[in-house]
């Protein structure tokens, strides 16, 4: 978001930045719907699973907005705070498909109320 | 159990070409990488794939 949020030093949460790349939003994407869906699938498949290695996950958002502090974002639930910190510190030290992983924890709480007005 | 899923494809871990051999966080300091919204006016990773690549494409 483009306002100044405070970032928590606790949260179930975890924001990792940019880290879909829809390929619907290329320039010269020629892509069916099945092959886009197919594509999503893979992502949230490898993902999901990889997440499930720093704890027990209870909720995986993948942002479809297109605004630049939104774009590619997936925003992953941990059951526990310690597990989430443990995937931030972990995560900021990988690579996703060709780029670092930027992770940090977010304050989000509720995705039906994570909305900035 | 999870962690016994076969996945049909992954990507973690995969450095960017060029930039084996260094930890994300020493590529992230060259700022080769930005977020988007990071250099306002900039074309970026997310919607222009010539600076980077998604190999997914290449999956599909």
């Amino acid at each position: 978001c483009s306002r100044k949020h405070v970032k928590p030093n606790f949260s179930q949460t975890v924001l990792i930045a940019n880290i879909y790349q829809n390929p619907a939003h290329e320039p010269n994407c020629a892509l069916t719907e099945a092959q886009l869906q197919e594509h999503y699938e893979l992502f949230f498949e490898d993902l999901y699973v990889e997440m499930c290695k720093y704890g027990e996950v209870e909720e995986l958002n993948v942002c479809d907005n297109v605004g630049d502090h939104l774009l590619g974002n997936v925003y992953v639930m941990f059951k526990f705070e310690e597990d989430a910190a443990k995937a931030v510190e972990a995560l900021n030290d990988r690579f996703y498909a060709g780029r670092p992983v930027f992770a940090e924890l977010s304050p989000v709480t509720d995705f039906g109320e994570a909305c900035c007005r | 159990p999870i962690h016994e899923r076969v996945r049909r494809l992954t990507f973690w871990d995969m450095a960017p070409a060029g930039y084996e051999g260094m930890t994300a966080a020493q590529v992230k300091l060259t700022g080769h990488f930005p977020l988007p919204g990071a250099n306002p006016g900039k074309p970026h990773a997310g919607f222009s794939m010539s600076g980077g690549f998604n190999p997914f494409m290449a999956m599909l």
